[in-house]
């Protein structure tokens, strides 16, 4: 299996940080998953072209893939999950993962070109965690407080947030004013945190846009009075996930997957890969036996060791309808 | 004979002469036609942005009369092939859908909230994007319907207060993302009542159905000329006869938490039309004067309130109607006269002018995309023109000066181009040129002084052997990809700077003021001959333990300091304190040492060079007459070698202007405005790099990205341009070889 190392800056720094980004995450084991079985005639070759928070699970998928089947070639490459539609419309690559829904736009020049939309599979969960230092006595944050922390429009009505005091830090904290770390905009978190956080508002000028997860971590890592949003599978133990609450009149909940299955976890979301496939017309069989395989009981233990989250029993057996 | 082999010789000679020239001129020609290839290329590609939007008219169709009077009538395109068809509403609840291009029928269906009261007709029909509508009956009921390529759905339904018997002027109905409906009716007599219905399952797995209902009791009720609500049904907007517009906030249960008035013109012209633009913020008011302007609620003192944030083109008459596009900021407004005007909300910029010749236009509809308009006359005939916009959102304005951007308080400069469907893209590019010249001016400060200095002592002062070691070092330093530079200053450096914030802004008074002593005592020691004999090139090695005394000198202070002035922290005091510059870890302090790693080594390179060939000649004149080597090298050698020594600063500037990974990497790329060396920016390179792969090809964004490399092309083009002409004219006056 070939890894293609693009010159992207969010390919060299996760590149560097590979080993710090997959932390183990314990989640119950479902059995109604079923596993993967093998099929005769399997061969080809498939790109993967899209989201940089999915990068890491593509590879290691397409890894354990090309052990069943070894004259399969598949490269992996992620700049973020802009680049999945574009590459899926010209035919440049068959997967196309993304941590976000595509736009209207995105759908139009796919439909474009193909005539049909694009098929959208969810393949894992995510939990998009905001990461304190880890000295940072911070209990937790409402939203309405993260949008006055990130935001400069303030959509959920909070007040300006800019010191650490006014979150109800005390002492030498409570004057040191906030340090704000972000991803930058072709990445799925920044929309996801951007629509689901600031409810589409505007991000602060201030916030440092970082080219990769890993490298969030890492700046908010090397600064006590950092702050900043990155997906939960890139948590090391320099940093701190902080509990979040809906709204004032909630409770605090811990980044865990179980919070984002049971809904009480305001930020979890659904990762994806699209595949252009033809209504009423079988899918190219590499690309099928590729998807069957990460929905599989081996895909998602997969997904579970790189710290994402396991689908439920039900929706991965929807997803396994949409690809017939 | 001899004669004979030199002329061959020369010959060769005369002929390789030739093939060189050649070679060479065809290689420079080479070199400047692909550069010309190059701008012409990334200026074709922002051409775009600034042409003109087009609207062609398809020929006119009229409405086949049959299964009742048309009440509203949609436009869609195809994205392929280039159909475009019609849907019509008819008062009896049936759509049927025309193709405009052929002008024939295509399939018809009911709507299926007719079916159960026939007897009602449908009165009025509001589009809500998405293929969303509120439909208004005549028994006063309203619905919300989805219509989709073959069917329609009827999502919720409301009857009207059976209680009230006053004829109903607007009503209609909305859903938010958490299943709440919220119908709002205007009756007659100036009566506002709006319902709020919530679904929720309880508990047990039972339907719970609360119902609330408001009648908004309110003196300028009676003189509402027109109303609209945003799609969730939280705000309600209304506009007056008297030149009033009202907000009502409505809380989650569907009470009225927060009336607001403003007195929108102060001529007390009528509101005639309201609508709100995509998104939801900005509400779009049309006037009996023909004036359209944009309102949002700003905030002010913690208050929310409707402030105008735009003024779009005026009409000639009474404006009657007013569309938003689904697509981006963008609205169709439809005057008394039949005339219709396209503007942009964020760039103010007038659009298209379209209008019917024959009859006024009853109604405009906009598709979906954006790419189609359609207006209907009274007697069926129905236009429709193709729209191809461009890029309506930029302007001159929206590029390089101020705009007043919904949701924010006041106009600004801002760059922030991604983000939701309904989300007002902002492409100001003044933060981005401003922070290309920020870096580049801290990266100089540190470079320049460094590296001419540096280059001054080894060329000059310092013994050959000492120089031919140096010198490669130095030159060794720009063989470091800058990709690992960036990752060392973000990742290492930064937090050592910060750690050391107080002791590095200490050094720069320790580091003179040790200096200065030591050369006080040093005029001391110069009596005797072993410190004579260090002069001679070896300078350096009794400078290097007093700058480390200087060093020393800051860190021990440090602590000290910080508690006696500083209250114990420094970079609270530089927040908090009379400069109030928050500290930033990324900041350029930061930009100045990563940048400065990558043009120290140019600068010095060249300006050594230029320092090295001013010929021995003139040194050996200057000091046979006695002058001393600082002497004659600031009034001999340097005027000499200052075209070379400008040229590497300029050199050096170029490397520093268009430097990408550093900065991407080290700096937040915070799109500031801000001089203040101690937090970030953003450059144009670096907004290049981050942004690019965000953009679809042959998107505004796109181009405008484009457009950032024509404007870093213009910027280091002019500087050289400049710095060449610099050097010309020193050439002539200082070049004596």
């Amino acid at each position: 299996m070939r890894r293609t190392w693009t010159f992207g800056p969010a390919t060299v720094v996760l590149g560097v940080f590979f080993g710090l980004a997959a932390s183990a995450w314990t989640q119950a084991e479902d059995a109604t998953v079923v596993p993967y079985e093998k099929v005769s005639g399997v061969d080809g070759s498939l790109n993967s072209i899209g989201s940089d928070t999915l990068n890491n699970l593509m590879t290691y998928w397409a890894e354990a893939f090309n052990r069943l089947y070894p004259n399969v070639k598949i490269q992996v490459e992620g700049k973020g999950s802009a680049t999945a539609p574009p590459a899926l419309a010209a035919g440049t690559a068959q997967l196309g993962p993304m941590s976000r829904r595509m736009k209207p736009e995105e759908e139009d020049a796919f439909e474009k070109k193909h005539g049909f939309r694009p098929t959208r599979i969810s393949v894992a969960l995510d939990c998009l965690a905001i990461y304190v230092h880890k000295d940072n006595p911070l209990k937790g944050l409402t939203l309405a407080q993260a949008d006055g922390v990130f935001s400069k429009t303030r959509r959920r009505g909070g007040s300006e947030i800019n010191r650490w005091g006014q979150v109800g830090l005390e002492n030498r904290w409570a004057a040191m004013p906030i340090s704000l770390y972000g991803r930058n905009s072709a990445s799925g978190t920044y929309a996801y945190f951007k629509e689901h956080v600031l409810n589409k508002g505007d991000y602060k000028d201030t916030v440092k846009e970082q080219p990769g997860s890993a490298a969030v971590v890492n700046g908010v890592a090397g600064d006590r009075a950092g702050i900043g949003y990155s997906g939960i599978g890139y948590r090391t133990s320099e940093v701190r996930a902080i509990p979040l609450a809906k709204d004032a009149n909630s409770p605090m909940v811990e980044p865990a997957f179980d919070n984002v299955l049971n809904g009480k976890y305001p930020l979890g979301r659904t990762l994806y890969i699209y595949v252009a496939k033809r209504p009423n017309e079988p899918m190219p069989k590499l690309v099928e036996e590729f998807l069957k395989f990460v929905l599989s009981a081996e895909g998602q233990q997969i997904v579970i060791k790189d710290g994402y989250g396991r689908l439920p029993a039900q929706v991965v057996a929807r997803q396994l309808e949409l690809l017939k | 004979m001899d004669d004979g082999l030199k002329t061959s010789s020369t010959r060769t000679a005369k002929r390789r002469d030739v093939a060189a020239r050649w070679i060479i001129t065809l290689g420079g020609v080479t070199v400047i036609a692909s550069v010309a290839a190059i701008l012409a290329l990334i200026v074709g590609v922002t051409i775009p942005l600034f042409q003109g939007p087009r609207a062609d008219a398809i020929p006119t169709v009229t409405l086949a009369p049959s299964n009742g009077k048309p009440i509203y009538t949609a436009v869609d395109c195809a994205l392929s092939g280039g159909g475009m068809i019609a849907t019509v509403w008819s008062d009896r609840g049936a759509i049927a859908r025309v193709d405009l291009l052929s002008g024939k029928p295509l399939e018809r269906q009911r709507l299926s909230g007719v079916e159960k009261h026939p007897k009602h007709r449908l009165q009025h029909v509001e589009p809500l994007g998405r293929g969303r509508y509120s439909l208004l009956w005549s028994d006063g009921a309203t619905s919300l319907v989805e219509v989709a390529a073959f069917d329609v759905r009827q999502l919720a339904a409301m009857p009207a207060d059976p209680s009230i018997k006053t004829p109903i002027v607007q009503a209609f109905l909305r859903r938010s993302d958490s299943d709440a409906f919220t119908q709002a009716v205007r009756y007659a007599d100036g009566r506002i009542v709006v319902t709020r219905r919530i679904d929720a399952e309880t508990a047990a797995g039972e339907q719970d159905t609360q119902t609330h209902r408001t009648v908004l009791h309110d003196q300028l009720v009676s003189r509402i000329a027109a109303m609209t609500m945003d799609r969730a049904g939280a705000a309600l907007y209304a506009g007056t006869s008297d030149g009033r517009l009202i907000r009502w906030q409505f809380d989650d249960a569907g009470e009225p938490s927060h009336r607001e008035v403003v007195r929108a013109f102060s001529d007390g012209r009528a509101v005639t039309a309201l609508t709100l633009a995509l998104g939801d913020v900005s509400l779009v008011v049309g006037d009996r004067a023909g004036g359209l302007s944009v309102w949002a609620p700003v905030a002010a003192d913690g208050v929310q309130k409707l402030h105008r944030i735009h003024r779009l083109r005026s009409h000639d008459g009474a404006i009657e109607r007013i569309v938003a596009c689904e697509r981006n900021k963008t609205v169709a407004s439809l005057d008394a006269r039949g005339i219709v005007h396209l503007d942009d909300l964020t760039s103010e910029r007038a659009l298209i002018s379209v209008g019917s010749e024959s009859s006024p236009l009853q109604q405009i509809a906009m598709s979906p995309r954006g790419d189609a308009l359609l207006g209907r006359e009274s007697s069926g005939r129905v236009i429709a023109w193709r729209l191809d916009l461009g890029s309506p959102e930029i302007s001159l304005n929206t590029l390089f000066g101020r705009v007043f951007y919904e949701g924010y308080n006041k106009p600004e400069y801002a760059w922030q181009t991604t983000g939701g469907e309904e989300f007002e893209p902002k492409f100001s590019l003044t933060p981005l040129l401003f922070g290309t010249l920020k870096g580049t001016f801290y990266a100089m400060l540190l470079a320049v002084p460094l590296s001419l200095f540096g280059a001054m002592y080894v060329s000059y002062f310092t013994t050959p052997a000492f120089r031919r070691a140096i010198k490669p070092a130095v030159e060794l330093m720009a063989t470091v990809p800058s990709v690992v530079i960036g990752f060392m200053a973000a990742l290492w450096l930064a937090p050592i700077l910060e750690r050391w914030a107080l002791t590095f802004c200490l050094s720069f008074v320790t580091l003179p003021v040790v200096m200065i002593a030591f050369m006080a005592i040093w005029q001391g020691l110069r009596r005797f001959d072993v410190a004579r004999r260090v002069e001679n090139g070896y300078e350096f090695l009794v400078v290097l333990p007093v700058l480390v005394v200087g060093a020393a000198l800051a860190v021990g202070l440090s602590g000290p300091i910080e508690t006696w002035l500083f209250d114990g922290h420094f970079r609270r005091w530089l927040f908090e304190g009379p400069l109030g510059l928050p500290f930033d870890q990324r900041n350029c302090i930061l930009i100045a040492f990563g940048l400065g790693f990558t043009v120290i080594p140019i600068i010095f390179s060249i300006a050594e060079d230029s320092l090295s060939n001013v010929p021995y000649s003139m040194t050996a004149a200057s000091m046979a007459v006695g002058a001393s080597r600082w002497q004659t090298l600031w009034r001999v050698v340097l005027p000499s070698a200052s075209p070379g020594i400008f040229a590497a600063a300029m050199i050096g500037f170029g490397r520093a202007v268009g430097e990408t990974m550093i900065v991407l990497m080290a700096t937040g790329n915070t799109p500031i405005m801000d001089w203040s060396p101690l937090n970030g920016m953003r450059t144009l390179s670096a907004n290049i790099a981050v942004e690019i792969p965000e953009a679809p090809v042959g998107g505004t964004l796109y181009r405008v990205l484009f457009l950032c490399a024509v404007l870093l092309f213009l910027l280091t083009f002019t500087v050289n341009t400049a710095a060449e002409l610099v050097r010309q004219r020193l050439r002539k006056r200082f070049g004596r070889f």
